[in-house]
């Protein structure tokens, strides 16, 4: 129900600011005019840093008039430890739409607002020694091979021209209306691009590197 | 003494009023996010690997006082409770679905049997714990007591019976 609401409350913002426009002006359609691609250096950087989570993602999106087509693909593999051996590796994409709001979009800078679907592919695993609780040690080897997770997105994103045809930017991210399906004995703790399962929603930051190739001139 | 009393209002007035300096923008900044950091520590965890049986009489229907030996039918488990008790938290086998405890009592020569099955649940409450064990959907299979009642599906802290006994 909240997440209805939430989605209810961003597309009449975004349709709000689409139709606030001055009387008699026509603003020119530049229809189908670029496509960026680029990598988040955050998730890559932080890998490359020796975090225990390795992931690495890219980003293709293609500007509309003042809409952006928003696709995510990314893989993650998270391994800790600490007298237990979990393991969970996976992959998961966003597909989504962004409202810009810069006056010229044609300039490939954006501030915008949007909405993503996103999925995960993913398994994980458990290795662990039970203390003797009456039964024994045991030895806990538990698998989930087969998971799959969905969540929604609000998104909040920025993106500036370094130079020529490179751009920088971040995107907020709001995850809510999270599903797990496929858990056996095992309750998963992370969600490739989701993050932690330890709350229902999450809050993640992403910073891009893209380069634009303009589709008009 | 009114002019130190108005001065030192003054000063708070302009402590918590005039517009923050860079530095104290800074340190709220940071206690904000620090004050956002999960301060999750292992006995936090609020999931349980017993399950809790509570006793009754079975005609009167009052909290009754046992001295059990439990053991499973497995073999090798035995839970001693030699004090006179109302209620008794029995561990559950997580490798298995369902178990029979024996109620071995030195005041009766009869041995009570409980039969039940549960779903064993492990997670990851912290990565810095050990992971947690908790059981859900317990169900009675067979009981030689005269009545069991289920009041709670699930193990957990906040749980206060799960079985209800009555004989």
């Amino acid at each position: 129900m909240k997440s209805t609401f939430s989605i209810a409350f961003l597309i009449l913002t975004i349709v709000g600011f689409s139709q606030n426009r001055p009387a008699g002006i026509v603003e020119p359609k530049l229809g189908l005019h670029e496509l960026k691609i680029g990598a988040n250096i955050l998730r890559t950087g932080r890998t490359l840093l020796g975090s225990e989570t390795k992931q690495h993602e890219g980003e293709l999106s293609l500007g509309w008039n003042r809409w952006n087509y928003v696709f995510d693909f990314g893989t993650a593999k998270n391994e800790r430890s600490g007298g237990y051996n979990y393991e969970n590796k996976g992959s998961y994409f966003r597909a989504g739409i962004d409202r810009n709001f810069i006056k010229n979009v044609s300039t490939g800078n954006e501030l915008s607002l949007g909405l993503r679907y996103a999925r995960a592919s993913f398994e994980d695993q458990l290795v662990y020694t039970t203390e003797d609780v009456g039964f024994g040690t045991q030895d806990i080897n538990l698998t989930n091979s087969d998971l799959t997770a969905r969540w929604f997105e609000l998104n909040f994103s920025l993106r500036g021209k370094i130079t020529a045809q490179l751009y920088t930017g971040f995107t907020l991210r709001w995850k809510f209306s999270r599903r797990i399906s496929g858990e056996g004995m095992l309750q998963t703790f992370d969600i490739p691009g989701f993050g932690n399962t330890k709350r229902q929603n999450a809050t993640s930051i992403d910073y891009y590197l893209m380069w634009r190739i303009p589709l008009k001139k | 003494m009114v002019g130190k009393a108005n001065g030192n209002k003054k000063e708070a007035y302009m402590y918590f009023c005039e517009p923050m300096g860079k530095g104290r923008t800074v340190i709220l900044i940071l206690g904000i996010l620090f004050g956002c950091q999960d301060i999750d520590n292992c006995t936090s965890d609020s999931n349980t690997d017993f399950m809790i049986v509570r006793f009754f009489d079975f005609e009167t229907k009052a909290a009754k006082k046992v001295r059990f030996l439990v053991s499973t039918t497995e073999g090798s488990s035995l839970f001693g409770f030699p004090d006179d008790s109302l209620a008794i938290g029995l561990p559950l086998d997580p490798m298995d679905t369902s178990l029979v405890f024996v109620f071995d009592s030195d005041t009766s020569d009869f041995d009570y049997e409980l039969e039940v099955r549960y779903d064993p649940t492990f997670q990851i409450f912290d990565p810095d714990c050990p992971p947690s064990l908790f059981f859900n959907g317990l169900d009675t299979l067979r009981s030689t007591f005269d009545s069991t009642s289920i009041q709670s599906i699930i193990t957990n802290r906040q749980v206060l019976t799960n079985f209800e006994v009555y004989f």
